[in-house]
């Protein structure tokens, strides 16, 4: 067993391999993930579809099977998660690798709501609408690495997915401490924030995490969500949805019965989580 | 027959006054000096203007599980940018410890 990390898909990467020859699978499979679903490579399948002028696509099978993720994190959030905000995304100025975003003068005109759809491998969407893969490729990235063998481990910015017991997962809040230690073991756990990404929009500061309901930056009390699942995609599809539903996200949470348990760093720095969640010492 | 005249009860009226309100004060003083010394700083405009008030989250049905409690006004004053260093060794290996902390 080998433990590797780099740089894919603009953030950190960490896994824990079978072997050195695992280790190298997986690192070409995140340069595939990304080449297929970034926004900010110029010539990744996604940024060509963006720019494009047609409204529908026969998609690769992974930017196909992302896709369909998105189309199922849209169905669990009663379409709170909606990977069609891109175009929200990119107005209020995220439009580049986050290190090169600057700040803009003035707020931008209200977007349309997303519109799209996909059957099978085929994406049909509205000339507004963009797509913003973001945390939902690299929660699926990693639940395929680990379902394919290529990882017992696997972690992309914070969204991770084990197969290993063993594995626990400190939460770090966006001061650098440590809200608690989660005992994952087997399954997929994510945090979702909007402390990190951060900028100034007009008299606003903004994140980059796009309310679907108003095509704006959100406003919410949670500094930060982590949920545990089944996998990893699902875990971040439910750590958006618990910022983005605000001082309701845990109880949303506890009635969902595909959360198996989820914490908030509130505003002041408190720390609340739904019942049974289990924290290790 | 009082064994005090009345300039005497008047002084001592007076004496009784003044040791009351310098004891008040005193007393005033030390509850307030010790959350003056203890106040955080007040949190920048900037950093929270996109944060909507609200005290805690609405309970779930089940109730709610408080791992760390911060109260009111006790606001963090900055956010860190960087994410908490996570395992770079084989050592680690015995037991995997990805940390998570958004992106």
């Amino acid at each position: 067993m080998i433990h590797i990390s780099f740089r894919a898909m603009g953030t950190d990467v960490e896994a824990w391999c079978p072997g050195v020859e695992a280790g190298q699978q997986l690192r070409g499979w995140f340069e595939q993930v990304e080449q297929a679903c970034s926004r900010f490579r110029y010539d990744s399948e996604l940024s060509q579809i963006n720019r494009s002028q047609d409204q529908s696509f026969a998609l690769s099978e992974i930017l196909a099977e992302v896709t369909q993720a998105g189309d199922r994190a849209r169905d669990l959030t009663e379409g709170l998660v909606d990977i069609g905000v891109g175009a929200g995304v990119v107005d209020w100025g995220y439009d580049r690798t986050f290190e090169l975003v600057r700040p803009l003068d003035r707020r931008p005109p209200r977007n349309v709501a997303p519109e799209w759809s996909i059957q099978a491998r085929t994406l049909t969407r509205s000339l507004r609408t963009l797509l913003d893969l973001g945390g939902i490729a690299k929660g699926w990235a990693c639940d395929r690495a680990v379902e394919q063998g290529m990882a017992t481990v696997a972690s992309a910015g914070g969204d991770i997915r084990s197969t290993d017991s063993r594995t626990t997962v400190p939460i770090v809040d966006p001061w650098g401490e440590i809200a608690a230690r989660v005992p994952l073991g087997v399954g997929g756990l994510a945090t979702s924030s909007i402390a990190r990404r951060r900028w100034k929009a007009g008299d606003r500061e903004v994140s980059h995490l796009i309310d679907p309901r108003t095509m704006e930056p959100v406003r919410t009390p949670v500094r930060s969500a982590t949920v545990g699942s089944r996998a990893a995609v699902d875990a971040e599809i439910g750590a958006k949805a618990v910022l983005l539903h605000g001082d309701d996200g845990l109880a949303w949470a506890t009635d969902a019965d595909w959360i198996q348990s989820a914490i908030v760093v509130w505003h002041d720095g408190s720390v609340y989580a739904t019942p049974g969640t289990v924290v290790a010492a | 027959m009082s064994r005090f005249d009345a300039a005497r009860w008047d002084r001592i009226v007076i004496w009784s006054a003044a040791a009351l309100a310098w004891g008040t004060a005193v007393i005033a003083t030390s509850l307030q000096t010790p959350n003056a010394e203890t106040a955080p700083p007040p949190a920048t405009v900037g950093e929270y203007s996109e944060l909507a008030p609200g005290t805690m989250p609405r309970p779930t049905s089940k109730g709610l599980v408080i791992l760390r409690f911060t109260p009111d006004g006790d606001e963090r004053s900055s956010a860190v940018a960087a994410s908490a260093p996570t395992p770079s060794t084989p050592t680690a290996l015995a037991a995997p410890e990805p940390a998570s902390s958004g992106s």
